[in-house]
């Protein structure tokens, strides 16, 4: 049995009344490739700007894979107002001298940021993690992304790292 | 007023229209002993190897709590494929000297990992907090749990209990 509004299912119970809902607008992508050499002296990162991210599911088919060859950002854009559940995972590289960093995600309505000093990789053990979730407002056709910024390198030499530890997810919960 | 699949409620609406699932599967629960040097010299912890986790709810009865005298690790088992949210808040203690610590969540089709060298925890201030929020893909019968590890020390770091280690998970699309 499903529940539906006439045209589509939209709700999927099971008999024992689990709850699936295969036509919401639901994300989860990978990091494709690292992304070299592109931050660390103050140089705005965006993810997907230079290799695309990959699909795991995208419900809806709501966002964009970026790449620098597309759009050169991995972008969700709401296909409906609502209330947004957004994860990220994010992987630095290389960023042993910085000294500060800038992790956004960026929506049509807000920004939601962390600012403060980087948790350094060091160079026998280069990787840093940041993460970021929050329940975001978005309007329909309002987009979100991801950006990260390091400072105190010298030259862009910090990379973004790749699976498994660069996720985004989201989805329409409310 | 309910909506129901012919059997039983799964979506509970009140009069003002607020929304609960009270059958949908989700968990939470909290490590509510201190497991104590477990990691530090790289060995991998995996959460409830050693005290079951407490539960504060398991709707469906999906979640299993772990425990060194019982499954070894807190799992909780996809009882149909959709798509989870699911939460870690880890803290480990008396991680100071720890030199590069992973905080993963390993799923039947995916690990979903987050790496750094550890927040020093110093004398005064012994905790290191990591964290992990992510939408998985699961197919039903998959499994979930989660594992830790610090390497540059001996095996002397503490997984601290509650309000600082808590697993959560929910079916939701």
């Amino acid at each position: 049995m499903a529940t539906n509004n006439a045209g589509n299912t939209y709700i999927v119970p099971t008999t024992a009344n689990e709850v699936t809902k295969p036509s919401q607008p639901a994300f989860l992508a990978r990091g494709g490739a690292q992304d070299a050499n592109v931050t660390g002296n103050g140089t705005l990162y965006t993810l997907g700007q230079g290799n695309v991210m990959v699909e795991i599911f995208d419900q809806n088919t709501d966002f964009d894979i970026g790449g620098g060859g597309g759009s050169g950002q991995s972008t969700l854009t709401a296909p409906v107002t609502g209330r947004y559940q957004l994860d990220v995972i994010l992987a630095i590289k290389n960023n042993e001298n910085s000294t500060r960093e800038e992790f956004s995600l960026v929506t049509s309505n807000f920004t939601y940021a962390e600012y403060g000093l980087p948790n350094q990789a060091t160079s026998g053990n280069n990787d840093a993690n940041i993460n970021i979730s929050i329940l975001a407002e978005m309007d329909a056709a309002d987009t979100a992304y991801v950006t990260y910024m390091c400072d105190g390198e010298g030259a862009d030499t910090s990379d973004i790292g790749n699976t498994p530890q660069l996720w985004f997810s989201g989805y329409l919960a409310v | 007023m309910a909506t129901n699949n012919a059997f039983n409620t799964y979506i509970v609406p009140t009069t003002a229209n607020e929304v609960t699932q009270p059958s949908q599967p989700a968990f939470l629960a909290y490590l509510g002993t201190k497991d104590l040097n477990v990691t530090g010299d790289e060995t991998t912890y995996v959460l409830g190897e050693d005290h079951a986790l407490t539960q504060v709810f398991d709707q469906n009865s999906d979640f299993d709590v772990g425990g060194s005298g019982g499954s070894g690790q807190a799992t909780f088992t996809a009882p149909v494929t959709g798509r989870y949210k699911i939460d870690v808040i880890l803290c480990a203690v008396s991680a100071t000297g720890g030199t590069r610590e992973f905080i993963k969540l390993v799923t039947s089709n995916r690990l979903y990992q987050s790496t750094s060298v550890p927040f020093v925890a110093t004398a005064g201030s012994a905790d290191n907090h990591r964290n992990l929020s992510i939408l998985a893909d699961m197919d039903a019968a998959d499994t979930a749990h989660v594992e830790y590890q610090i390497s540059g020390i001996a095996k002397i770091v503490d997984i601290d209990n509650a309000p600082a280690t808590y697993f959560s998970g929910r079916l939701e699309v």
